[in-house]
């Protein structure tokens, strides 16, 4: 089912989103526990960057999906969402996410935790970060643009606009299992993944990413 | 959603929360009467009466937004009504787990009990005047997070269930913006230091 999505998404982009380019699919392990860390423009973010990853992804994702009739059910059995509570730390959340990787998958996160306003980076959230330093997995940094051109936060229209998928090289990140030492470490851990977040993203369809040569579809 | 979610002011006149929904795509400021509606991509169209329209991005516009502090004027200690709004309140049942097989994934919340009213945010309190006539307030003190959804608002007072704004008039970024705002200065004037983050916990510096 997982399959036949991507596959259904991957079709109907080639549709209505004709311009939707993917780059440094290498950079996704192959196999072991990896979480692929990604910004948030659009509500579109989540189907296409799973269409499109090489791995199946197991995504944090707002409980209140749960809840939401037949979508909640899709998300919970056949996507690989689990849910994660945004008004209070959710340590549940947590332990399920460390379970996909212990299980070795791939786990996908949304560093800013919400959909941007006005395209742009937000600050991080700091759980995430907190996560990210106590997985001690590669951390595979998710840049999407161009999704926000597609459907921003703040209008029910779609509009056709290029929109492109970059995985970027994992972000050496320490493993730490002392609390202090990950509070120490949550400000060179921000500066790390925005970072690449930042480097990654460049508006799809660009005369300096067409002249790069980038943007085969996946 | 709509324009007016985007643009909590008017970057024309600068009137709060006037920007409103015209129907077919447009929105309008009520007190400057500029005409607003999206172009290609995330572009925005804007229409002052006798001028010429103006094509920018949704950022551009949003920075020329004055600041929500320099818009509402100083203090907000003082017990005056910064902004009112209707809205559908529900306050959250008890969270129930999401499972898969014999796996919980985790909880969602459910719905409880529905309200619905007039919002207000009073200095450093925040009111519910229901339409039944009763009075609900929360100290914003007492909350631990603050948090905009599509178009609802979430705040979390400690010990208490969540409660979810959903917006018959208003915008929920400016109410989001509007009580993070009167949450710093709270806690600025409490010595409590600096808030670095309103979700999933208020977290200072």
């Amino acid at each position: 089912m997982y399959r036949a999505f991507q596959g259904t998404v991957r079709l109907l982009s080639r549709v209505f989103l004709p311009s939707v380019t993917v780059d440094g699919l290498h950079n996704v392990p192959d196999r072991g526990p990896c979480l692929i860390v990604s910004n948030h423009q659009s509500i579109l973010d989540p189907i296409l960057i799973q269409s499109f990853c090489p791995r199946p992804l197991h995504t944090m994702t707002k409980s209140t999906q749960f809840g939401v009739p037949v979508f909640g059910w899709l998300v919970r059995e056949h996507l690989l969402a689990f849910p994660v509570r945004r008004f209070q730390i959710d340590p549940q959340a947590v332990r399920v996410a460390l379970r996909r990787l212990e299980q070795g998958r791939a786990v996908g996160v949304y560093v800013e935790g919400e959909r941007s306003w006005d395209g742009h980076l937000q600050p991080p959230r700091l759980g995430t970060l907190r996560l990210l330093l106590k997985a001690g997995v590669p951390v595979v940094p998710c840049a999407i643009s161009g999704s926000y051109d597609v459907w921003p936060r703040w209008d029910r229209a779609l509009r056709l606009a290029p929109v492109r998928i970059a995985f970027g090289e994992p972000v050496p990140l320490p493993k730490l299992d002392d609390r202090r030492a990950r509070e120490r470490s949550l400000d060179d851990a921000a500066a790390a993944v925005m970072g690449a977040l930042r480097a990654l993203l460049r508006p799809a369809g660009t005369p300096e990413a067409v002249a790069a040569g980038e943007g085969r579809r996946g | 959603m709509a324009i007016g979610d985007l643009l909590w002011a008017c970057p024309f006149c600068g009137a709060v929360g006037a920007i409103q929904a015209a129907g077919r795509g447009r929105s309008v400021c009520s007190a400057c009467g500029s005409a607003y509606r999206r172009g290609r991509g995330s572009l925005l169209i804007a229409h002052r009466p006798g001028a010429e329209p103006e094509v920018r991005p949704a950022a551009e516009w949003l920075q020329a937004l004055p600041t929500l502090a320099a818009a509402l004027g100083a203090g907000n200690q003082d017990g005056r009504v910064l902004r009112e709004d209707r809205v559908e309140a529900t306050i959250a049942g008890p969270d129930e787990a999401v499972r898969r097989g014999g796996e919980v994934l985790g909880f969602r919340e459910t719905a409880g009990e529905s309200l619905t009213g007039a919002l207000r945010l009073e200095g450093a309190i925040v009111t519910l005047e229901e339409d039944s006539g009763a009075r609900r307030a929360w100290d914003l003190e007492d909350l631990t997070a603050i948090q905009s959804s599509s178009r609802v608002v979430q705040i979390k007072p400690r010990g208490r269930p969540v409660v979810t704004f959903r917006f018959r008039t208003g915008s929920p970024r400016l109410w989001e913006e509007l009580l993070q705002l009167a949450m710093r200065r709270l806690y600025r004037t409490l010595g409590r230091g600096e808030i670095r983050e309103f979700q999933p916990r208020i977290v200072v510096r």
